[in-house]
């Protein structure tokens, strides 16, 4: 079993280099010396966050907490949900958009009783937009 | 000096039933926008400004004022009823306002939230109304090299916030300080990590990070908690019951926290004056100070007063204090103090230097406004919580998922389109991961907010310098600052990592 | 550009004397049955800035005037870009119209390779605000004006010059230049920011748009040379970098586009309603407040100005 604190500290290792070696150079103008350089702050960042891969690869703790699967999955259904109808939002329009969200939701959370569930459904979309649109004036698509 | 009798005849003026009702208004509204996720006062204080071009201008200047000061108590409230804030500033409010909810005090918690905010509030007014020209000529002397060692002071005092291993929490302080890259650099202008999205060249929407790193993430924990089988916490906190000792804040609760309210209430009165700094920063600031500060920091973060007094107080001090560089200088200090200027412009009136000779008396009515619009918060505030408290007893298969679409709205609105919602959702998901591995999402946010302003602090002052280290002799300011921050590391670093202090149970206070 | 302000001036005369002959709702040319919707402002910068402030105060003002629904919406970014690249996929019916700045057309296609879209993309309906750039000292520096600034410069080997946008160093350098003298920008987070490093002595001059002229009347600051083609009201003895002997001035516009197929008589439709706007008392009076004028230079000197200014950027940033 691979201690998960030492595994993290390899992928931030990792990505402290990656930094280092390709992201700055290909995605930052260098000017080395210029007080105006912009890729100082970036290299620096780089080696910070490198060296403390490092450490924490040397400095592991093996109590460190991994998540139960269920709680990942669940994490990533809603934010699945949140990323669909994101998409779908310039398409749709907000009304019908957040009633799919909340129909997620409410499967998501198993929620059965009726009088709730429709609240939810119908009551909270209506709220958002009528909060957002009506006395805010800020259009929502 | 103050003209005595300008001054009276400005407070004067506050007191019609007209403009009180203004400041009511203001007051109410700025406390449930400052209570709804994704709801930000500066949203707020947008859509009012327009409101006020009908309004006389002491009317108009209140109303806001007051929008702007509701907003921060009303901020408090889900921080502390459903751990997702209701503004970025009042993430600090969570940390020990949530526990202190789950422990079934959230009635207790709130009013420590709401005397607090109002106590940091109006004491950075009385500070404003008495010493803003000396106080914003101290600001202004502080050049880019002592803001440069300012900042790195701060940078060492997120060590308080890093959690249980500093090493992660150092790797999250660098995740923000690498974030806050992204965009045109402050020096050239060239794009850095913008990978052709022109939305980036900006830098990422801080907005829209820290409602998804700070309030979303908040809500999907609460959304995972109700998958649970076990469906005790069907409502996020309960209300109902606990004895009147867990509802009311003794004064001698109140007092307790004398010596915690102080230093927030410096930090924030400090931060508020410099302008670009702003009322998170103090809220973090502030908690990580005290912290290292008490006696039994690993109280801290467990339902402890003192931590919602340090965020509260700090937070809310900005709010006067932001005023200071604005109506001596004519220099916002934030955001929503820029929202007020073009009020002031709307109204025919130029803040600047000339602000008190010209507009005296509107500047008086307008302290008083300020004076009158505390009273009101904490009156409001007493009412509102009592709301809040009712409408988070409804399911959390309701409220979670409004929380959900409240931050999905906002996070639209900031950036006028759907850029803004993935920087959301990316930001809530990557604060999840932080959360679930022990990586303080604390320390990455502070870090987030302080790197731009050292950035360009570092880049101005090396060109005033010219890159001449030597310079640094002539700022003592500078130095003072640079040794306070050495100080700290050595002073304070070490002593957190001695459990054993906490052998001696301290009661709550001091 | 001199004769590009005479025009400004003449159109600006025609302008009034039409509202104050004709009947002013009256005076614009529409398509029946426009706009039939709501029309959107889309402002390229954020809530509570000059933009934001002056394109606000239009909508509000053009929904008196028309009776109108128009809604105005945010779209921060990259001076102005994020929103003029998202006009671009618009539909040119008139009904979304960009609110920008000068740097938003005539710079940013210059600087950014990812920005998408030239100053030729657009059609224009005029300007709101002229933006008096100008350099000002502290009151209490021993220079005065241009000539003493740079004597000073000379003799300490370098002054700095806080700015508020990296692209404000195109008139530090031109000056650097000229004089040969070794000036250094020092950027800031926008025009208060500069402000702020000036106020507190910590650079030597600093270049400002708005905020300084209250600084100015307040006797604090001195405007050491008008960048604008003509000498400002507020500071009749600076001398504009024209008159000191340089092949330049700065002009900053707040400027209203839209997308470039728009049919011509909604085009029309739109100058003429934003002229109306720009030219009313209440309007004049606003701008007034920030010692300012809003210059409109309608829809054909608006688009002159704009291929002008961004030939000359053009070549003033290919060095």
């Amino acid at each position: 079993m691979i201690n998960a604190d030492r595994l993290q500290g390899v992928i931030v290792l990792g990505f402290g280099c990656a930094l280092l070696l390709w992201l700055v150079p290909a995605h930052v103008t260098s000017v080395p010396g210029d007080p105006l350089d912009p890729s100082l702050f970036p290299k620096v960042a780089g080696w910070i966050i490198a060296t403390l891969g490092l450490l924490l690869v040397v400095f592991a703790r093996s109590d460190s907490a991994v998540p139960a699967r269920q709680e990942v999955f669940g994490i990533l259904c809603f934010i699945t949900a949140l990323v669909v109808a994101a998409l779908f939002l310039p398409v749709l329009g907000f009304l019908p958009v957040a009633c799919g969200l909340m129909i997620a939701s409410l499967l998501l959370l198993r929620e059965r009783r009726p009088i709730w569930a429709a609240l939810t459904l119908v009551g909270v979309p209506f709220f958002v937009w009528f909060l957002f649109v009506v006395l805010l004036g800020r259009p929502l698509s | 000096m103050a003209d005595f009798s300008l001054l009276m005849a400005g407070f004067s003026d506050v007191f019609t039933l007209y403009n009180m009702l203004f400041i009511l208004c203001g007051v109410v509204l700025g406390q449930i926008v400052g209570a709804i996720p994704g709801l930000s006062i500066i949203m707020a204080l947008a859509i009012a400004v327009p409101l006020t071009y009908g309004l006389d201008t002491l009317a108009a200047i209140s109303f806001l004022i007051s929008v702007n000061k509701g907003g921060t108590v009303g901020g408090a409230v889900p921080s502390i009823l459903l751990n997702v804030p209701g503004t970025p500033e009042s993430a600090a409010t969570a940390m020990d306002g949530y526990p202190m909810a789950k422990k079934g005090k959230p009635m207790k918690a709130m009013k420590y939230a709401l005397y607090h905010s109002v106590l940091g509030d109006l004491s950075s007014d009385i500070v404003l109304i008495l010493l803003a020209a000396p106080l914003a000529v101290v600001a202004l002397k502080m050049g880019p090299i002592e803001i440069t060692a300012l900042m790195i002071l701060a940078f060492t005092v997120i060590s308080g916030l890093v959690g249980d291993s500093l090493i992660k929490g150092l790797i999250a302080a660098s995740m923000g300080f690498l974030l806050a890259t992204v965009g045109l650099d402050p020096g050239m202008a060239t794009p850095r990590f913008t990978f052709g999205l022109l939305e980036l060249y900006d830098g990422v929407p801080l907005t829209a990070v820290s409602i998804g790193s700070l309030a979303m993430s908040g809500v999907l924990l609460g959304l995972l908690n109700l998958r649970k089988p076990d469906k005790e916490q069907h409502s996020a906190v309960s209300i109902k019951g606990g004895s009147r000792e867990d509802n009311t804040v003794t004064f001698a609760e109140f007092w307790a926290n004398r010596y915690v309210a102080l230093r927030a209430f410096i930090i924030g009165t400090i931060i508020g004056a410099i302008p670009g700094l702003g009322s998170t920063t103090a809220g973090f600031l502030s908690y990580s100070v005290n912290k290292q500060a008490a006696k039994d920091p690993e109280a801290f973060g467990t339902g402890d007063p003192r931590g919602i007094a340090a965020s509260e107080t700090a937070n809310s001090a900005v709010v006067g204090a932001n005023l200071i560089p604005l109506l001596t200088l004519g220099i916002p200090g934030n955001i929503a103090a820029a929202l007020l200027v073009s009020a002031f412009i709307i109204h025919g009136i130029q803040p600047g230097p000339l602000l008190f000779e010209e507009q005296g008396r509107l500047i008086y009515g307008m302290f008083g406004a300020m004076l009158v619009a505390n009273f009101c918060n904490l009156g409001v505030g007493q009412f509102c919580m009592r709301f809040w408290a009712m409408v988070v007893s409804a399911p959390g298969t309701i409220i979670y998922p409004a929380a959900m679409l409240l931050c999905f709205a906002g996070a639209y609105v900031i950036t006028g389109a759907t850029f803004g919602i993935f920087v959301m959702v990316s930001a809530a998901l990557f604060g999840y991961v932080m959360r679930t591995f022990g990586y303080s999402i604390v320390a990455f946010i502070v870090a987030f907010l302080l790197t731009p302003q050292l950035e360009n602090s570092v880049l101005k002052a090396r060109l005033i310098t010219d890159d001449n280290p030597w310079e640094l002799l002539n700022h003592p300011v500078a130095l003072v600052l640079i040794a306070i921050s050495v100080a700290s590391m050595i002073y304070l670093g070490p002593r957190k990592k001695k459990p054993l202090d906490a052998e001696m149970p301290t009661p709550t206070g001091q | 550009m001199k004769s590009l302000n005479k025009f400004t001036l003449s159109l600006a005369a025609v302008c009034v004397t039409g509202i104050a002959t004709g009947t002013a709702a009256m005076a614009a040319n529409c398509p029946a049955g426009f706009p039939g919707a709501n029309v959107n402002f889309q402002v390229g910068y954020g809530a509570g800035g000059g933009t934001d402030t002056v394109a606000r105060k239009v909508a509000s003002d053009l929904e008196v005037a028309t009776g109108w629904t128009i809604v105005v919406q945010n779209k921060p970014g990259a001076s102005g870009g994020v929103m003029a690249k998202g006009l671009l996929g618009r539909k040119a019916d008139g009904l979304t119209i960009g609110v920008a700045s000068n740097t938003t057309v005539v710079i940013n296609p210059h600087v950014n390779a990812d920005i998408g879209y030239t100053h030729n993309d657009f059609a224009y309906l005029g300007t709101g605000m002229v933006l008096n750039y100008g350099l000002v000292a502290l009151a209490d520096k021993p220079y005065d004006n241009l000539e003493e600034f740079i004597a000073m410069a000379k003799e300490k080997g370098r002054a700095t010059i806080s700015v508020g946008a990296a692209t404000h160093t195109i008139a530090v350098d031109a000056i650097a230049e000229h004089y040969g003298v070794k000036l250094v920008s020092v950027p800031g987070k926008g025009s208060a920011a500069a402000l702020k490093e000036a106020l507190g002595g910590h650079v030597d001059a600093t270049i400002q748009s708005t905020v300084h002229v209250s600084q100015i009347k307040a006797g604090k600051m001195v405007q050491l040379a008008t960048l604008t083609p003509n000498r400002a009201p507020y500071a009749p003895d600076a001398k504009t970098l024209l008159e000191n002997g340089m092949d330049l001035s700065i002009e900053g516009h707040i400027i209203f586009l839209v997308a470039k197929d728009t049919p011509k008589e909604i085009l029309t439709c739109l100058s003429e309603h934003l002229a109306e706007v720009t030219n009313s008392d209440e309007y004049t009076k606003f701008l007034a407040g920030r010692s300012a004028v809003s210059g409109n230079m309608g829809p054909q000197g608006t688009a002159k100005w704009v291929a002008d200014a961004s030939v000359f950027y053009g070549k003033k940033l290919a060095k």
